[in-house]
């Protein structure tokens, strides 16, 4: 198999290279201009199942936090010999974990790039329904990403009969009406069937039986974004923009007190210490202690891992997860506790309410860390706290949000238990919180 | 260890080697082992959707595996050599915390709950060992809301199993109960208040873990549950027979729950059988023997007793031979065969007009042909293409419209088991088998509630149904003539067979409903057509009249009517009395006035009034069917016994009142040999005796329960439960010292909390308990495997399968209705609720009985200048009817549906009929 | 003559269809156009009730029934699902609602601040609507704007590194926007 174009060593971030300074968006033609497009036509001329062999030697990893394998995750998807008939792909860009903001960054300057991407995802998996899940709020994005749909549909790049073998593709929006839970991509589905996001037991796996009962993959946006370049430079190529054992660039972000919050795209492997750097280090007057790695549902790290390099299996390795690549930082002027308890309120409330531990125990832990802010805490609270963590832990619920909720508490307790103590001991938060999280039960602080 | 064998594997739980059906979960495994684990959102009937966690176990890779990985035992199908864990640490300190978690919002208002004394949650937060509260915040509130007369709504109880809607709606098929919100505020409810409109709303009660959705009527007289003596019971509602648990106190039945029997209800009855029971309560009711002599104006109560040797003296006085007895299919085998003996068999008459009559002698005609097989509730829901036809499933035999709906979905099912999904992952099958169903045909005048799940509905008359029955049957033969077809039928037969082409396990339902006997004959060739299709025994399913229609059709195989009677006393030279068993003649037959006109007496035995008791000069007030014991036979010819509940009876048992009444026509001189027979029964066994007697199917009539004699360890089975409590105070008022427990001759069960609530046979268990199970859920250690029978065998016994070739008479040739000009046909509009003498006494299901309209095609109205809402006025013989008119377009033309309604001047009884029907134009005062 | 026999089963069991708030044209053809995106119309209901906010700020009951009706649903069913979002109001809200970012960065950045100030200026508390109907205070998960934080989207309008003075001052827009209808 032929491995790709030699010209493209001068290529070294490919998602970006496109993205304006003054944040306008890249038409059609500027995106044409720079072998925009091309990624697909080859895929097109190429059968499906070498698309999938492509991407999987590419070992392209998910982008939206558990890092799977996408060509290997296609290649779950039963061949259209053995099993015709409707088959769909989605973009998953619902992104609503906290402190992440890497897919609108992408989608919302160079909205062709993800279409390409998904049409060759669909491609790959013989789709001819692509659908963009799209989170509530990203209203930019949804006329952009529309209007970027309505060019390549006009320009014969969507639409019927995209290559000899006939290949059609329908791609279609669908703007969310907002939960957290909706990124998961089986709650994803049944969302778009126009039913309560709640996720859906697996097996059977989505690419077996996803969307409508049929073979469906889901991929993250920015996952979706480096098809376009794998398949127009190649696979050594992508191989060797990492620095690492991943392959490929990462879009990373910071936000906290730090001078220039914001995303770039890097190398994958860059070091922490390097990302904290472009973002200008920490504001005057105030010190990092700690970061969470990959966004809101993520293990804290502390000063100890600035060397750490950025990618799935070293920041695992140091007992965290690198997830979606967006850190928030933890600074010493800003309460642990509260700042878990913020958390942790995000994860309680946007539970689907489905199973137990996620449903009733969040709120629970919610109750307890509310308690210790306002100073009403007591000793055997941080061993109940940690039991908790352990009881909506991986394996206990019915999906993943409530383990992802759990990481940051169970590792804060663990980095910084003397935060927690302070307050039982003082009696109150030491940096003057009162707790933001005075919910009333009965009231919703929004219209249902 | 043996590797798999006859489909058996081999698990190791906590170190013990089980041999265990493979296919299943680890949970049904587990509690089918008597193992005690806890669980909520898992039924037996509803399948796994593991969102509880509560059934959590540890379950290791192999024997060197000392960590393992907890699981939910109900999402775990069991594979060979499984290991797995139920009292390792990790999965038990999960299932504690998962109630304590659960229990943070619970308002902890046992006290007070309906659920109180038998509530799943209690035993399980007590099973899970969660006994310390930690939780400091505040609990949330809920508004309840009015789901009608029938559920009550107590949300701040919710522990968010999701059983509910699950029931309601995957099961049941009910849209209107919903999960609304969202996280920890998910709610239960419907989108405004309102009256739940499902027919099996009330299951809600017994699929609710806790208290949140119970039973309406039972809270409004409230007894805690340990105080109600209960018994076994056969719902007298329809012909299904659903087995029954009737609770009552001091002498009013409280309430009716839903009695596990594997093969007929399953886990579920309908609203009609636990709502429909205030008429054994009802100050309406007949509790006193009415005598008025001859000449007097005037009915003077007295004694049963008194009034049966008035009796006696009467069938003296005419001779044997003047005396005639109406059966009825509402009363028990027992009760019929009694009267049968009194007047003798060739005096003895079907409570049945001559279409019912016609349509009983067809449905045993049919049913015993060799080829021919009819299923129970539960293998119906194994058949994989249906026909219904000429029947609306849900208000004539709703139990039976709720296992059409199961059926409907095998599909589905083969669907999902194709990509390796089991049956009981209950979302995976749903997701993904989506909206495709297997294929059910639906045949009726108008729309259905089954309509949603039938691939096609076709809307006929009657007479149209018999066309499409026969071109339906003989295209599956392969000889379709389409000739004498219209156009549409044509089409409607050919999709039907492209439907039913695939079809391995098909069903023919259909029922006495249509009120056609030809009908009846109709499914039965097109059964058996897709029988040979198929390569099977054909199937065939019919909805009778009654409670006891098979009973009364097997007692009367060579069959006479009211109409035969009529015609025979006319012709009678001598006078005549005729006894008449819980029949209403008025109801029954246009000939009913001529009737009694006709007699010089007119005796009544029934539990409620009627047009015919207030006609009679002798009435026997007799026991409901709560107060006695007797045997229904259901529509798949099952003989079930049903057994009273109450220990002080306020009216004799109609089977004894009339073993008296043998008794005293003895006295008075030679008998026959039946009569004297019956005189000599003194207890209930004694009469079974004698019925079995008779031999063919009845050979093993005293089989069909065990009899009075029949101990455990010396002891009867206790109808109390054994923590009723105050016995001695009950009736302090009365007597303080302890009075002698009331005995009960006629059957097993004691009236005391004496005896053991376990290892009771099948047919004689009054309510389930077991040591740390309180709730309905102990069933589980009732039955052989989860889902499966009880451990003592099915109770009851199929008659038909016994003695499968009746000798019977053929059916009787009913004349086709001529409609002349001016007329139209008008046929019943079945209504579930408060349309007969028994359910209308229930305040909850009157309120649900529907607004009362004649119904019509928008085009036939329009051809008779009728328009919606108009009032009209039907007029058949001396009867006539005014009602509102609803224009319904899913109708048959041609065709004018009237509700069936009790004390209706046109009543189901009177139809089909040409009728006469006008528009009123001027306000009647 | 026996009278008909009356049962209140009407009152329990009152006809839904009776108080539809019935669709307006617009509406009913953007529906139209999303159910062609699906095999079942129900896989609609998200996106009609989205249309209906659009057009009415909100969903009120008797257009939940509307879009029942549409989809071929009851309207359980639909409220099942408009219950369970975010970002359908099942209540009327102002013109403008000011979704004000609560989680981590924001929270960090200076989220408690805003929302003080805000609710203070406002005299309403969150979840609340201005007396004018003006302005409805929402505070929502993550925005994704985190780099920009604090942040709000005032009505489909993305605001970034709000202070209080900036985020009253864009609530005082709004307010005399009202105004001047
Ligand atoms: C609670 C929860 C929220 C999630 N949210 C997102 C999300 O917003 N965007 C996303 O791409 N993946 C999200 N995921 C991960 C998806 O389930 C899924 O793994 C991902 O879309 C797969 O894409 P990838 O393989 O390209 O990474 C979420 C997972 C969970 C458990
Ligand atoms: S962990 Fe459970 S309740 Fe929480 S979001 Fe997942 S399925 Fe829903
Ligand atoms: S019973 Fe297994 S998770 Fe609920």
């Amino acid at each position: 198999m032929n491995h790709g174009q030699s010209s493209s060593q001068a290529v070294t971030l490919p998602l970006s290279q496109h993205i304006k300074a003054d944040g306008s968006v890249t038409s059609l033609a500027e995106y044409q201009a720079n072998y925009g497009y091309q990624g697909l036509a080859k895929a097109l001329s190429m059968s499906p199942s070498e698309v999938v062999d492509w991407v999987k030697n590419a070992n392209l990893r998910g982008r939206g936090g558990a890092g799977f394998s996408a060509g290997l995750k296609w290649s779950f998807v039963p061949p259209l010999e053995k099993l015709p008939g409707q088959r769909y792909v989605i973009c998953n860009a619902d992104e609503m974990e906290p402190g992440t903001f890497k897919d609108r960054w992408l989608m919302e300057h160079d909205p062709h790039q993800l279409i390409e991407g998904l049409a060759i995802a669909a491609y790959a998996v013989q789709a001819d329904t692509a659908f963009i899940f799209l989170r509530a709020d990203y209203d930019l994005c949804a006329e952009r990403l529309q209007n970027a749909i309505d060019e390549a549909l006009a320009a014969g790049l969507l639409g019927e009969q995209l290559n000899e073998a006939g290949f059609s593709l329908t791609m279609l929006m669908h703007t969310s009406a907002g939960r957290y839970i909706c990124g998961e991509e089986t709650a994803l589905i049944n969302s778009l069937e126009g039913k309560r996001a709640n996720p859906r037991f697996k097996p059977p796996f989505p690419q077996v039986s996803g969307l409508f009962g049929r073979p469906t993959v889901v991929n993250n946006a920015e996952t979706l974004c480096n098809l376009p370049h794998i398949l127009y430079h190649g696979i050594d190529w992508f191989a060797d923009l990492g620095l690492g054992d991943d392959n490929g660039t990462k879009i990373y972000g910071v936000s906290g007190r730090v001078n220039n919050p914001g995303c770039w795209e890097l190398p994958i492997g860059t070091t922490v210490a390097d990302i904290i750097a472009l973002a200008g280090g920490m504001q005057e007057g105030v010190q990092l202690r700690g970061f969470l790695p990959g966004g809101g549902s993520t293990d804290f790290l502390t000063r100890d891992h600035l060397g750490l390099a950025m990618d799935y299996g070293t920041i695992q390795a140091a007992g965290s997860r690198m997830g979606t690549g967006t850190m928030i930082l933890l600074d010493d002027q800003t309460c642990v506790v509260g700042m878990v308890l913020n958390l942790i309120q995000f994860f309680a409330q946007e539970s689907c309410g489905w199973c137990t531990p996620c449903r009733n125990g969040l709120p629970f832990i919610r109750q307890i860390l509310t308690d210790l802010e306002a100073g009403l805490g007591e000793h055997a609270d941080l061993e109940q706290l940690l039991q908790l963590c352990g009881y909506i832990g991986i394996g206990n619920t019915f999906c993943a949000l409530a383990p992802g909720a759990a990481e940051p508490l169970q590792s804060a307790l663990k980095y910084f238990r003397d935060d927690f103590v302070a307050h039982i001991e003082q009696g109150c938060c030491p940096h003057g919180n009162s707790p933001q999280v005075d919910m009333d039960l009965e009231k919703e602080a929004r219209p249902i | 260890m043996n590797a798999t064998i006859d489909n058996l594997v081999t698990i190791y739980i906590d170190g013990s080697a089980y041999q265990v059906k493979a296919g299943g979960h680890l949970l049904e495994t587990c509690l089918g082992l008597a193992k005690d684990l806890p669980y909520f959102c898992w039924h037996p009937a509803l399948g796994s959707v593991g969102s509880c966690r509560q059934c959590a176990v540890q379950l290791y890779q192999d024997a060197e595996d000392q960590r393992g990985r907890m699981v939910m035992a109900c999402m775990t199908p069991v594979a060979e050599g499984m290991r797995v864990s139920l009292s390792a640490t990790m999965a038990s300190q999960f299932r504690k915390q998962c109630i304590e978690v659960t229990m943070a919002n619970h308002p902890h208002d046992c006290p007070v709950c309906e659920e109180g004394g038998e509530c799943h949650l209690q035993d399980m937060t007590l099973q899970s060992g969660h006994t310390q509260r930690r939780h400091k915040g505040h609990k949330k509130t809920y508004h309840n809301q009015d789901l009608g007369p029938c559920v009550g709504h107590e949300m701040n109880r919710c522990i968010s199993c999701y059983r509910c809607v699950r029931f309601y709606q995957d099961y049941a098929g009910g849209d209107d109960l919903v999960v609304l919100g969202s996280r920890e505020n998910v709610y239960f409810g419907r989108h405004q208040d309102g009256c739940l409109t499902s027919h099996f709303s009330g299951n809600l009660a017994e699929v609710c873990p806790t208290g949140v959705f119970y039973d309406k009527v039972v809270s409004d007289s409230y007894t805690r549950k340990w105080d109600l003596q209960s018994a076994p019971s056969i719902c007298s509602h329809c012909s299904l027979g659903c087995n029954v648990s009737v609770g009552e106190r001091q002498g009013q039945v409280k309430r009716v729950t839903n009695r596990y029997h594997s093969q007929v209800n399953g886990y579920f009855i309908c609203d009609k059988g636990r709502y429909g029971f205030a008429h054994s309560n009802s100050d309406q009711g007949l509790y006193q023997a009415q005598v008025q002599p001859l000449g007097d104006t005037k009915k003077v109560t007295c004694d049963t007793l008194h009034g049966l040797d008035y009796v006696a003296q009467i069938m003296n006085e005419l001779g044997a031979e003047n005396v005639f007895g109406l059966g009825s299919p509402r009363a028990s085998v027992e009760e019929n065969f009694a009267l049968q003996s009194v007047v003798g068999k060739a005096n003895f008459y079907a409570g049945h007009n001559a279409i019912q009559d016609a349509i009983q002698t067809q449905v045993l005609h049919q049913l015993t042909q060799p080829d021919i097989y009819t299923p129970s509730l539960k293998q119906i829901e194994q058949a994989d293409a249906i026909v219904i036809i000429g029947e609306d499933l849900l208000h004539t035999a709703p139990r039976m419209a709720l296992s059409v709906r199961q059926a409907s979905r095998n599909l589905g099912f083969a669907k999902a088991a194709a990509i390796g999904i089991p049956k009981w992952q209950d979302e995976p099958v749903r997701i993904h088998t989506q909206n495709q169903l297997s294929p059910i045909i639906s045949v009726t005048s108008a729309a259905t509630d089954l309509d949603d799940i039938s691939s096609q509905c076709v809307h006929l008359a009657p007479n149209d149904m018999c066309d499409f029955a026969r071109a339906l049957a003989s295209a599956v033969e392969g000889q379709f003539d389409g000739s004498g077809l219209s156009a549409k039928l044509h089409e409607q037969v050919q999709q039907s067979l492209a439907l039913l082409a695939g079809a391995k396990r098909p069903l023919v339902i259909s029922g006495a409903s249509s009120q056609s006997p030809e009908l009846i004959d109709l499914a039965a060739q097109l059964a058996l057509a897709l029988g040979r299709q198929s390569g099977s025994e054909a199937w065939l399913s019919y909805a009778l009249e009654a409670a006891n229609s098979m009973g009364l059709g097997l007692l009367n195989k060579d069959p006479k009517h009211v109409g035969d009677l009529a015609l025979r006393v006319q012709q009678q030279s001598t006078p005549s009395a005729l006894i008449v068993l819980q029949t209403d003649l008025f109801a029954l037959s246009t000939q009913a006035a001529a009737l009694c006109e006709n007699l010089r007496h007119l005796v009544v035995l029934d539990q409620l009034p009627s047009a015919t008791s207030d006609q009679a000069d002798v009435v026997i007030a007799c026991a409901s069917s709560f107060e006695t014991e007797g045997t229904y036979v259901n529509n798949e010819g099952r003989a079930q016994r049903y057994f009273s509940v109450h220990d002080k009876q306020s009216r004799p048992d109609a089977w004894r009142s009339l073993t008296n009444l043998a008794a005293m026509v003895i006295q008075a001189g030679p008998c026959s040999d039946a009569v004297t027979q019956l005189a000599s029964c003194t207890k209930f066994d004694d009469l079974c005796h004698l019925v079995s007697q008779q031999g063919g199917e009845f050979a093993h009539w005293c089989d069909v329960a065990p009899s009075a004699d029949f101990r455990i360890a010396g002891m009867k089975i206790p109808r109390q439960t054994h923590r009723a409590s105050g016995r001695t105070s009950l009736y302090a008022n009365e007597n303080v010292s302890e009075s002698k427990q009331p005995e009960d001759a006629d059957s097993a069960l004691g009236f005391t909390m004496e005896g053991t609530p376990i290892n009771k046979p099948s047919a004689l268990i009054p309510q389930v308990w077991s040591p740390g199970w309180n709730s309905n859920e102990a069933i589980n250690k009732f039955q052989q495997e989860i889902n499966g029978p009880l451990k003592g065998g099915e109770a009851g016994l199929r008659l038909l399968d016994i003695s499968p070739n009746l000798p019977l008479a053929a059916a009787a040739l009913i004349p086709s209705i001529t409609i002349g000009a001016g007329q139209i046909l008008a046929h019943t509009q079945n209504h579930l609720f408060a349309s007969d003498r028994a359910s209308a006494l229930s305040a909850a299901l009157k309120q649900r009985s529907t607004v009362i309209s004649a119904r019509m095609h928008p085009d036939t109205a329009a051809a008779m200048g009728l328009v919606d809402g108009a009032e009209v006025c039907v007029a058949l013989a001396q009867a006539q009817w005014l009602l509102p008119l609803t224009v319904d377009a899913s109708m048959a033309v041609d065709l004018l549906l009237l509700p069936s309604q009790y004390q209706a001047p046109i009543s189901a009884g009177h139809l089909p009929a040409a009728v006469n029907l006008s528009a009123v134009t001027q306000e009647v005062n | 003559m026996t009278p008909i026999i009356a049962t209140d089963a009407a009152a329990h069991c009152a006809d839904w269809r009776l108080q539809i708030e019935p669709l307006n044209v617009q509406e009913e053809t953007a529906i139209a156009a999303e159910i062609t995106h699906y095999p079942q119309p129900q896989a609609a209901t998200i996106e009609a009730l989205k249309i209906v906010q659009q057009q009415q700020g909100w969903v009120s009951d008797g257009k939940i029934k509307a879009i029942a009706q549409r989809l071929q649903m009851s309207p359980d069913e639909v409220d099942s699902v408009a219950t369970f979002y975010n970002k359908i109001y099942r209540q009327p809200v102002g013109s403008t609602v000011i979704s004000l970012c609560d989680s981590v960065s924001c929270w960090i950045m200076g989220y408690q601040g805003l929302a003080q100030a805000l609710t203070q200026e406002l005299n309403i508390a969150l979840g609340e609507t201005t007396a004018d109907g003006a302005v409805t205070i929402l505070p929502t998960p993550c925005l994704g704007a985190c780099d920009h934080a604090p942040v709000a989207m005032v009505g489909d309008q993305r605001a970034h590194k709000l202070t209080p003075a900036s985020l009253i001052e864009l609530a005082r827009l709004a307010q005399e926007q009202e105004q001047s209808l």
